[in-house]
């Protein structure tokens, strides 16, 4: 009940400052923007076509930095495209005939190098061999599978001298993970894009994920985070308020209590306006699109550690300073000292970077940033998240191409905890010490 | 057992010896006033029984329990001095508040609340905020915030500052009311007048130290204050009647004598006459607690 009461009184502190309307009008705003995005199947068979000739480049992703070579010679005509029916309801049945035959098999034998890891740079060789029809159809198959259209029927019809002629078959998870079917409308309609940049077309899949992750990380990530350390920067200073703690104190509530449940009400407020932002344009997204990522969803946790992080270094400013403003500079400034020194490290160690840092200072760097929050391992949970949520049922196989980024977990979670409760514990010895 | 229990106080807030070994015992259903300067330490030995600051060294006891332990503060209501309430409060707002942190129930807080706004006389503005109170009306909610939960013992740091004099009137109202029902109160004040109309004890504190201890009648009865009204040269005379009484002072048209009984009365009163001072009148004064606490403080307390 007491924990209650507390919590009651930051919200009512909240809903008396006029900025929290502008901070909920905003979120709104930023909701009713993702819902007014939509989108609308493009022409299917120039989709198809789109996507097939992307077929000629080979991505190398061992090699680092990635490369890739383009066999620009075969020629791909996608004719015929019908709805498909049975087992590929949902899908697409079309021919697809390739040309160039020379260079069509150079590609599938250069691609099946790269698979079987015998191809390690752009430049190597094309190796010798066979190209069968049993390759041919292994080559395409895989090509469908990059573009996580996991389920194909590929049989080769006519085939002479320079030309081969597949009947061919696809169902994609859903519909909007074909890449180029779709084109976004954005505002209401008020202006459309076909999904792609330049001859990269994209899937609504990979498009919503490009866009979440963008959204996780800079719009709640960066600006949603501000305001919510500026939003509930006051809520201690205010407790602490001369005249005003001398009537909290008095009540039979340990002054830890006291302090810990304002640090919660500052969370709670911070997770309700973070779903409120992040929930909403998740539901929207969803909605509208129709690819459902959890892991967008699931990136709000990620960033309630981080803000939980950011406030507890406020609650130790507001005990040690009593100043709304000091408050809201100090975790700020730390998250930003956090994201310089992990920045310095992360480029001085690097080969090829501009300047290089020796190894003692670059030790000392990583020593420090465990004291400061890390908005990069924020950054990096979110990425798992995201890539993870994004990908379909069947899709795992594939997983480790797609790069998802190596996380480590219990050290994040372990270091951010220990920070936490390192600044709250040092924050509760001070104020329970303090004659007010 | 004692309400409030302090042996041997000391406090010393960096440099400032705030308090220097106070000993007070306060019993259940008295009404026991500090009177003092400021900066005698009075509101310190608030603070100090409530856990706010803490003590140097000696002992504080509250209920039967060290200051400091949090069930020590669940009988207890505190209207610290120059208070404060965060203004995004309503009056009802703030009570709420304070009564659930003090542990009254949901249904409990609903009939109390409006109760003690009627009570402080503020029922009107209970759904204003309190950014609009006055400063009278913030100090009836400090009141009503110290009283919402019922408790047994009171701690009033000043309670009538900034109170026009028909509030005075009510507050004290209120407290002889609440001493009706049984509740201990420890009040703050230099002003004098208002404890000495309902104290049952009052201790003097002068930097950091107790002067004087006693029920209002001990503090005053002990003195027999004469005022004569003199006709003639007595202003020569000033020397020899300090010398034949415990304490004399010049007013106008006479003086204030300070005798031991009736007996060195009649024989001051002979004297002026041999010396050819007329006696036209001569009023018996009883002490106040003022006239005590400008004796034992040496100036009248500030604001008084
Ligand atoms: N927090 C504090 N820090 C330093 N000195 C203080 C503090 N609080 C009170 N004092 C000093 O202690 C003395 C007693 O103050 P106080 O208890 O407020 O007296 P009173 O209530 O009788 O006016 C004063 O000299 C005051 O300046
Ligand atoms: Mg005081």
């Amino acid at each position: 009940m007491k924990l209650v009461a507390l919590f009651k009184d930051s919200i009512l502190q909240t809903l008396d400052c006029k900025s929290l309307y502008v901070s909920v009008a905003l979120g709104a705003l930023f909701v009713l923007v993702c819902a007014s995005i939509s989108y609308s199947p493009m022409d299917e068979r120039e989709a198809i076509q789109g996507m097939v000739e992307q077929f000629d480049r080979v991505m190398i992703v061992r090699t680092r930095p990635p490369g890739g070579r383009t066999f620009e010679g075969v020629t791909w005509t996608v004719s015929d495209v019908r709805k498909g029916s049975g087992d590929f309801e949902g899908g697409y049945e079309f021919k697809l005939a390739v040309s160039n035959l020379r260079e069509f098999h150079d590609l599938v034998r250069f691609w099946r190098g790269v698979e079987q890891g015998k191809i390690t740079g752009s430049d190597d060789p094309v190796p010798e061999g066979e190209v069968d029809e049993a390759g041919e159809i292994k080559f395409l198959r895989g090509k469908f599978r990059e573009r996580v259209i996991m389920k194909t029927r590929i049989e080769r019809g006519e085939a002479s001298e320079d030309k081969r002629v597949f009947d061919v078959a696809i169902r994609a998870a859903s519909p909007e993970r074909l890449e180029g079917m779709y084109q976004a409308h954005f505002f209401f309609g008020a202006f459309s894009w076909p999904l792609g940049v330049a001859d990269q077309k994209l899937s609504v899949a990979q498009f919503m994920l490009v866009m979440q992750l963008v959204l996780s990380q800079y719009v709640a990530g960066m600006v949603g985070i501000l305001f919510g350390v500026i939003f509930t920067a006051s809520f201690i200073p205010t407790m602490l308020q001369k005249g005003c703690i001398d009537v909290l104190l008095a009540r039979p509530i340990s002054r830890t209590t006291l302090l810990l449940s304002k640090y919660a009400g500052g969370l709670i407020y911070g997770a309700i306006s973070g779903g409120v932002l992040v929930g909403g344009s998740w539901l929207v997204l969803s909605l509208r699109s129709g690819v459902w990522n959890w892991g967008y969803l699931a990136s709000l946790g990620t960033l309630i550690l981080f803000f939980a992080v950011l406030y507890s270094i406020g609650a130790l400013t507001a005990v040690m300073t009593r100043s709304t403003i000091a408050s809201m500079i100090v975790p700020v400034g730390a998250w930003g000292l956090g994201f310089g020194v992990t920045w310095v490290k992360q480029t001085g160690t690097q080969p090829l970077s501009p300047f290089q840092l020796p190894s003692s200072i670059s030790t000392a760097l990583e020593a420090l940033s465990w004291f400061l929050p890390r908005a990069s391992d924020i950054n990096v949970m979110n990425q798992w998240f995201m890539i993870c949520g994004s990908m379909g049922p069947g899709v795992e196989e594939i997983t480790s191409e797609m790069g998802l980024p190596e996380v480590a977990w219990i050290r994040i979670l372990l270091s951010s905890g220990a920070l936490i409760v390192a600044t709250l514990g040092l924050a509760s010895f001070v104020f329970s010490r303090r004659d007010y | 057992m004692p309400v409030i229990e302090l042996r041997s106080l000391v406090k010393h807030y960096r440099n400032v010896h705030a308090l220097q070994g106070v000993s007070i015992t306060v019993e259940k259903g008295e009404i026991y006033s500090l009177l003092g300067k400021n900066g005698a330490g009075k509101t310190t030995i608030v603070k100090i029984l409530l856990s706010i600051v803490r003590a140097t060294s000696g002992e504080a006891i509250l209920l039967g329990r060290p200051a400091g332990h949090v069930e020590s503060r669940r009988k207890v209501g505190y209207l610290p001095e120059d208070h404060r309430f965060p203004d995004y409060h309503t009056g009802w707002s703030a009570l709420d508040y304070y009564a659930a942190l003090s542990g009254v129930s949901g249904a409990e807080r609903r009939s109390r609340i409006p109760e003690m706004l009627r009570l402080v006389g503020i029922e009107e503005s209970g759904r204003r905020k309190i950014r609009t109170y006055s400063k009278g009306m913030k100090q009836r909610l400090g009141l009503a915030q110290a009283m919402i939960h019922e408790p047994d013992v009171l701690f009033l740091d000043e309670p009538t500052d900034g109170v026009d004099p028909v509030g005075r009137k009510q507050i004290r109202d209120v407290l002889v009311h609440l001493k009706s029902q049984g509740k201990t109160i420890f009040l703050n004040s230099h002003l004098l007048s208002e404890v000495e109309l309902i104290s049952d004890r009052v201790g003097i504190l002068e930097l950091g130290k107790l002067r004087r201890e006693g029920t209002v009648a001990e503090m005053t009865v002990e003195k027999d204050i004469y005022e004569l009204r003199l006709e003639g040269a007595f202003d020569a005379l000033m020397p020899e009647i300090a010398r034949r009484v415990r304490g004399v002072r010049r007013i106008a048209g006479g003086v204030e004598v300070d005798v031991e009984n009736a007996e060195k009365l009649n024989a001051l009163v002979d004297y002026l006459r041999a010396n050819r001072v007329a006696l036209v009148g001569m009023t018996r004064k009883r002490q106040s607690l003022e006239d005590v606490f400008i004796q034992e403080v040496g100036v009248a307390g500030q604001g008084a």
